[in-house]
């Protein structure tokens, strides 16, 4: 799941902050990741080593804000079981006998409420 | 924010706490009724102590040090509590019924007897410990089984509508106090029946309560009886009645129903006796409750008037108003705490009119800010309200060196019994002009709102507040008797609320429903991110959008892929608001398909110009070929004719060497055609060599020629091929004439290309071609012959450049 989440994510990150999204297949509404900032946004690198070294940390971090990204977005976000379908908890409804993404169910006529109304 | 968080704890503080005394050590402070004689007696014999006032409630006394004298009813509740830990009985009180026998010969002999007597009843004072003492003896002797104090109550009422009772009226022909009371009023020269009562009355021992063990000399019994006090052990001086068989002295099984019978017994005595206080604070619980609700309730409205101000010099001077009167209760509650009637709760008294007369003022201020659409610094007239409002505060601050606002007799009871004087009227009128002429601007400035039934309202409260205030200032008992700050507060603040919805003031009332009702797509967040506002077509936002916002406002953010959210940062949060961009993307969208079309098609016309430019490539050489084949087709055909004749010919050698000739000259001659049609220049060089080819190749014909090209530079091609033309022309009429020797000269003269030949025999017969003629008058040159006496020369110009004429 976190692997399926990773490779949705789409980055929104700036030289300051690292921010991932992630859109609904179902709704079309993104969903954005906690910021997190650059650990040195506020520095400025001033010769071309320091540049490389920041560069090299800014994608280190870019991979952990990227991972803590999918973390949370797998507390968001669910796989529909039919159409393997990343859908977000207002559209993924708890049904009596599988869990569906809405579209689902209604073409499979259950009913459900959804994770996160 | 703060200072309303500051004012609630200070308004706990003062509730929880009172007004904390400092602690001092060997007083005796008396909290039971008429016990100076008492502490007179004590004091002697006593060593350590002296007399005291109280500063304090008696609790907050005896935790202090001090030895308090109260009576068993209060002492010893109090020590059940955990205050006080010595309690020292010294004197049986009893509560009886005293009548004075010089004014009335009524048959009194218990309660039931006051029933039909007809003679005033009074009680000595209208404290609470003497309202609590009646009320249980009384609730005793009428129900010695099941005291409860409706018995007693209802006597009282009974009384008090017949016109018989009152409290504080010692002056009565019949007086409920102590049996010592009495005592004394008789050693004084009156002449007072004590009674007590045949149903059945209430004794109350008298003593010191105290935290720390007291020592009594001896000898204080017998100070006791000389001063004319019963004691404890029941011995009596003279002057009291014989007999106390109906009296019960209460024990420790007592306190609980007796506690139960006077608990609110000011309150009831208010209420069910005297029909007074119904509507209002009846005693200190109910004042202080009372009080701390109106505070709380008028902080809430002036929270919610001042969000609904538009303007915020308004909003300030609302503020203020609020403030005011929560200052004014709060200074009211403050006096309520204090226990004695000294300078201090003058002053809170002279304090309430700081509040008091600063109101008009404010409201007065607040309809002139409203007389300016604009904010501005301050009105006109400003500093004359100012200087009206001190010059009012100061005149009844100072009262106590004056007496013009309130007069009254300084040691008296100057709480109720005081006069108005003349400043007080003046100070008065001043209030009332200033706010009649309020309510007059604002009236004068709301004539054109339309809602004439919402203007009754605060007419209806302006003209009830200056009621309420002459009825109170008259002493109408109705206005006397209630509470002078709780309802001037409320009436302002009716008054004040009820002319924003009549829209004398403004407000932004409807503020919330039209951002609810404009589709702008607006959402306004608190720091948070809870939503404060929301237009009715705008999404809820959630907590990840919110939070990602709240790191990067500048960049837009896509909520989907037809909508964005942008977001700035406003005082306390945050307004987002969304924009549909589906129009662009449409348009985007449009573009790349116009795009890729235009690229196919682009690719199309490509790929259509790669074959034209074939086609055209093949059908200019086609062209060309042909065009070449005209051009080469009368020599190629004389050549052929040549060819064919060759074999008959007797002179084979010279006619070999003429097929060659005209071989090099068709040769040569293609390449100047494809050298004519790529436009280029050609060296006078090359071309004599071209020349000089054909002279030799003349030569071998048989003809002795000679060529000399005298220009070296370029010429222009066409030119050249003419030039060659006419050379091998010339060759081939003097190899017909046997025109040898042949000489040429080719030279540039002026701006004119000059061949010149000068054959060996008659060129006039000589004919050049038709092709030559018209090729050399089309560059505007010219053949023509010339007599040179001897000979006769051929001669050819072109102009240099070659002029195309026609």
């Amino acid at each position: 799941m976190i692997n399926l989440l990773s490779s949705h994510l789409e980055d929104c990150s700036t030289p300051q902050y690292f921010c991932f999204a992630i859109r609904c297949e179902v709704c079309g509404e993104f969903w954005y990741s906690s910021s997190i900032p650059f650990s040195k946004a506020a520095q400025a690198a001033e010769y071309r080593e320091k540049r490389e070294l920041y560069d090299a940390i800014y994608q280190r971090e870019k991979q952990r804000a990227r991972l803590a990204a999918s973390k949370e977005a797998r507390e968001r976000f669910s796989l529909c079981p039919i159409c393997r379908r990343l859908v977000c908890d207002s559209c993924f409804l708890i049904c009596d006998e599988m869990d569906l993404c809405r579209e689902c169910a209604e073409r499979m006529n259950e009913h459900g409420e959804p994770v996160a109304p | 924010m703060r200072i309303r968080w500051f004012a609630l704890l200070l308004l706990l503080c003062l509730l929880l706490t009172g007004c904390a005394a400092t602690t001092s050590g060997g007083r005796v402070i008396s909290e039971a009724e008429h016990s100076q004689a008492y502490s007179a007696a004590l004091l002697p014999y006593l060593p350590g102590y002296e007399e005291g006032q109280p500063r304090d409630n008696l609790y907050a006394e005896v935790t202090a040090g001090n030895a308090i004298i109260c009576f068993d009813v209060q002492a010893v509740p109090a020590m059940e509590r955990g205050v006080g830990k010595y309690w020292y009985p010294h004197v049986l009180s009893t509560m009886v019924i005293a009548v004075d026998r010089n004014r009335t010969n009524a048959a009194i002999t218990g309660w039931n007897s006051l029933w039909e007597s007809g003679v005033s009843v009074g009680i000595g004072s209208d404290s609470t410990i003497r309202n609590m003492l009646v009320l249980g003896s009384m609730s005793y002797g009428l129900n010695n089984e099941k005291p409860e104090k409706e018995d007693a109550l209802m006597l009282m009422r009974h009384l008090y509508q017949n016109g018989h009772f009152s409290c504080n009226n010692p002056e009565a022909p019949v007086v409920l106090c102590l049996d010592y009371e009495a005592a004394e009023w008789n050693r004084a020269g009156g002449n007072y029946e004590i009674i007590v009562p045949k149903e059945g009355t209430l004794s109350f021992t008298m003593g010191l309560l105290s935290d720390l063990p007291l020592t009594v000399e001896p000898g204080f019994n017998k100070a006791l009886l000389s001063a004319g006090f019963p004691l404890a052990d029941g011995r009596r001086p003279e002057g009291y009645p014989a007999s106390y068989k109906s009296a019960r002295t209460l024990d420790q099984r007592d306190y609980g129903w007796f506690l139960n019978i006077i608990e609110s017994s000011s309150r009831d005595l208010r209420r069910q006796v005297f029909h007074t206080r119904l509507y209002t604070t009846a005693d200190l619980r109910e004042h202080t409750l009372f009080a701390i609700a109106i505070i709380s309730m008028i902080l809430m409205w002036r929270e919610t008037v001042s969000h609904r101000m538009v303007r915020r010099d308004v909003r300030q001077v609302v503020n203020l108003m609020g403030w005011l009167m929560v200052g004014w209760l709060m200074l009211r509650l403050f006096k309520y705490q204090l226990l004695s009637d000294g300078l201090l709760c003058r002053m809170c008294w002279y304090g309430y009119y700081i509040f008091q007369l600063a109101l008009p003022v404010a409201l007065l201020y607040l309809s002139m800010l409203l007389d300016d659409p604009k904010e501005k610094k301050r009105p006109r007239h400003f500093w004359v309200l100012m200087g009206c409002y001190l010059i009012s505060v100061l005149l009844v601050m100072t009262n106590d060196l004056h007496q013009l606002v309130f007069r009254f007799e300084p040691g008296g009871n100057w709480g109720k019994d005081y006069h108005y004087g003349p400043g007080y009227w003046a100070v008065e009128i001043m209030a009332v002009a200033f706010l009649l002429l309020a309510i007059g601007r604002l009236f004068h400035k709301g004539r054109r709102s339309a809602d004439w039934g919402g203007k009754v309202f605060p007419l209806l409260f302006g003209a009830g507040l200056l009621a309420y205030a002459v009825a109170y200032i008259y002493r109408v008992p109705l206005a006397w008797e209630s509470d002078l700050t709780v309802n001037v507060c409320i009436l302002s603040a009716l008054f004040f609320e009820t002319a924003l919805h009549a829209g004398l003031i403004p407000v932004n009332l409807q503020y919330q429903r039209l951002f609810a009702s404009a589709p702008i797509g607006l959402v306004l967040l608190d720091q948070e991110g809870h939503t404060m506002l929301s237009s009715g077509d705008a999404p809820p936002i959630s907590r990840s959008v919110w939070k990602r916002l709240l790191t990067d406002m500048e960049h837009p953010l896509l909520r989907d892929n037809d909508t964005e959210y942008h977001a700035v940062p406003i005082h306390g949060g945050m307004a987002v608001w969304r924009e549909d961009i589906s129009q662009l993307n449409r348009l985007q969208r449009e573009i790349q398909d116009v795009q890729t079309r235009l690229e196919a098609a682009n690719a199309l016309l490509r790929e259509e110009g790669e074959v034209k430019k074939r086609l055209l490539m093949a059908e200019t050489s086609r062209q060309l070929f042909e065009q070449l084949d005209r051009d080469m087709e009368r020599r190629v055909e004389a050549l052929a004719h040549l060819i064919e004749t060759l074999p008959k010919s007797q002179e084979h050698r010279e006619a070999t060497a003429y097929i060659t000739l005209c071989l090099c000259h068709i040769k040569r001659r293609c390449n100047l055609f494809f050298l004519v049609r790529q436009g280029e220049q050609l060296l006078g060089d090359e071309l004599s060599i071209y020349l000089d080819e054909l002279t030799e190749l003349a030569r071998y014909a048989g003809l002795q020629m000679l060529i000399c090209c005298g220009h070296r530079g370029e010429l222009d091609v066409r030119s050249a091929a003419i030039c060659y033309d006419f050379a091998f022309e010339t060759i081939s009429w003097a190899l017909k004439e046997a025109a040898s020797p042949l000489m040429g000269y080719l030279e540039v003269e002026g701006t004119n290309l000059v061949f010149r030949f000068l054959p060996g025999g008659d060129p006039m017969q000589w004919h050049f071609s038709q092709e030559l003629t018209t090729a050399v008058s089309a560059l505007g040159g010219q053949i023509f012959y010339k007599d040179l006496d001897d000979a006769i020369g051929v001669c050819m110009t072109l102009p240099m450049g070659g002029e195309v004429r026609g």
